[in-house]
């Protein structure tokens, strides 16, 4: 019986001793006509590809367009969906996992897959996604 | 090889081969090596006998065809795909840190607690039961549970939605479980015929198998309180 409490005890507290509670940008979505947001939802476990997505991701947009990224036009957030302040965006956007998402008012595209296939084997192909979806909320 | 199977995956108008590329991608990417690991140890542990290595790595194939075919099935029959794969990427990989711990314990015998399907160290070597099979049908069963982050993206973002847009989809989680399975199975086979070609006696085989368990075991609990640490920090 001790054994058994014992072995509870190591299972809930190595977590809690292991780790430190990670804090998340808090993110707002207003999107702006003529504007294309990008949100790069994730968890705390996140592994090589997921790290690839949401870096080439951002530098995609910044390198595509980079005057609107200056002028706040094109935007891009990276959103914990383990922390507890993203609740608000991810019920507001229908976002349940992991997800690559571009959004323009009522208007979503979600590239995740294309993100996940390409961001580490081909990043001029997921590059020429971004922008042909990216051109294509921008001109609506 | 993964720009190969994503120009499989692009070309291919066979589902059955779009859905082997993915298998075959989850299984070669870094995501679940910790999982292929451990699986390989406790595919590998009946060191003895070949054959019986081979039919834990099938037994451990099916496991996760079960898991994969079942929440096809859910999603098929209604149930939203959206909430469904949320919450496996949310809770899939928190349970295995811990459970992983728990096996270990289980297999070093520091439980006296008895299982069916998971015997001690002795236990396994010494009672030939029926239940001997269904522990690497268990694991199986529970490691396809265990969704991380990019496998969970290849499952429920490009295999569910060519699974359930048509029953005739639902033989496809299977073939993705098979070819998920396969580098675990070629592992192990090769790890035991390894190891049985260097033992001269079958007593030296033995004597390694009792020791070989025990690494296992070990090597759960290491491998959970990695899961452990990746998860929760």
């Amino acid at each position: 019986m001790r054994t058994i409490r014992f072995i509870f005890a190591l299972v809930t507290i190595l977590p809690a001793m292991a780790c430190n509670a990670q804090g998340n940008k808090e993110a707002t979505a207003a999107s702006k006509p003529g504007s294309v947001e990008a949100y790069y939802f994730h968890f705390n476990t996140r592994c090589v590809t997921c790290k690839t997505v949401e870096a080439e991701a951002k530098a995609d947009l910044e390198i595509l367009y980079p005057e609107l990224v200056k002028s706040g036009k094109v935007s891009f957030k990276a959103v914990n969906l383990d922390d507890p302040s993203s609740k608000a965006i991810a019920e507001k956007l229908g976002v349940n996992g992991q997800t690559l998402l571009l959004v323009n008012g009522t208007q979503r595209i979600n590239i995740t897959n294309e993100g996940f296939l390409y961001a580490r084997n081909d990043p001029e192909k997921f590059k020429a996604v971004i922008k042909e979806k990216v051109d294509g909320l921008l001109k609506r | 090889m993964n720009e190969l199977l994503t120009g499989i995956l692009e070309s291919s108008q066979i589902p059955w081969l779009s859905a082997l590329a993915l298998g075959l991608m989850t299984a070669i990417s870094p995501c679940p090596l910790a999982t292929n690991i451990t699986a390989i140890g406790f595919i590998g542990k009946d060191i003895e006998n070949r054959n019986r290595v081979f039919v834990n790595g099938l037994l451990y194939t099916l496991g996760r065809a079960i898991t994969y075919t079942s929440i096809a099935l859910i999603i098929y029959l209604g149930a939203d795909q959206f909430k469904f794969s949320g919450f496996f990427q949310h809770y899939g990989e928190k349970f295995i840190g811990p459970l992983l711990i728990i096996i270990g314990l289980l297999l070093l015998d520091v439980i006296p607690i008895r299982f069916p399907g998971v015997g001690s160290v002795a236990n396994t070597i010494q009672n030939k039961t029926r239940w001997r099979y269904v522990d690497v049908l268990l694991l199986g069963l529970v490691f396809a549970l265990a969704f991380c982050p990019y496998s969970g993206v290849l499952y429920f973002g490009m295999l569910i939605p060519l699974t359930v847009t048509s029953a005739s989809g639902l033989y496809l989680p299977f073939v993705f479980a098979v070819a998920t399975g396969i580098p675990v199975i070629i592992f192990a086979w090769v790890l035991a015929y390894t190891v049985s070609g260097i033992g001269s006696l079958y007593q030296k085989v033995k004597t390694f198998e009792y020791w070989f368990r025990r690494i296992i075991a070990v090597l759960f609990m290491l491998v959970g309180i990695y899961y452990i640490i990746r998860v929760y920090c």
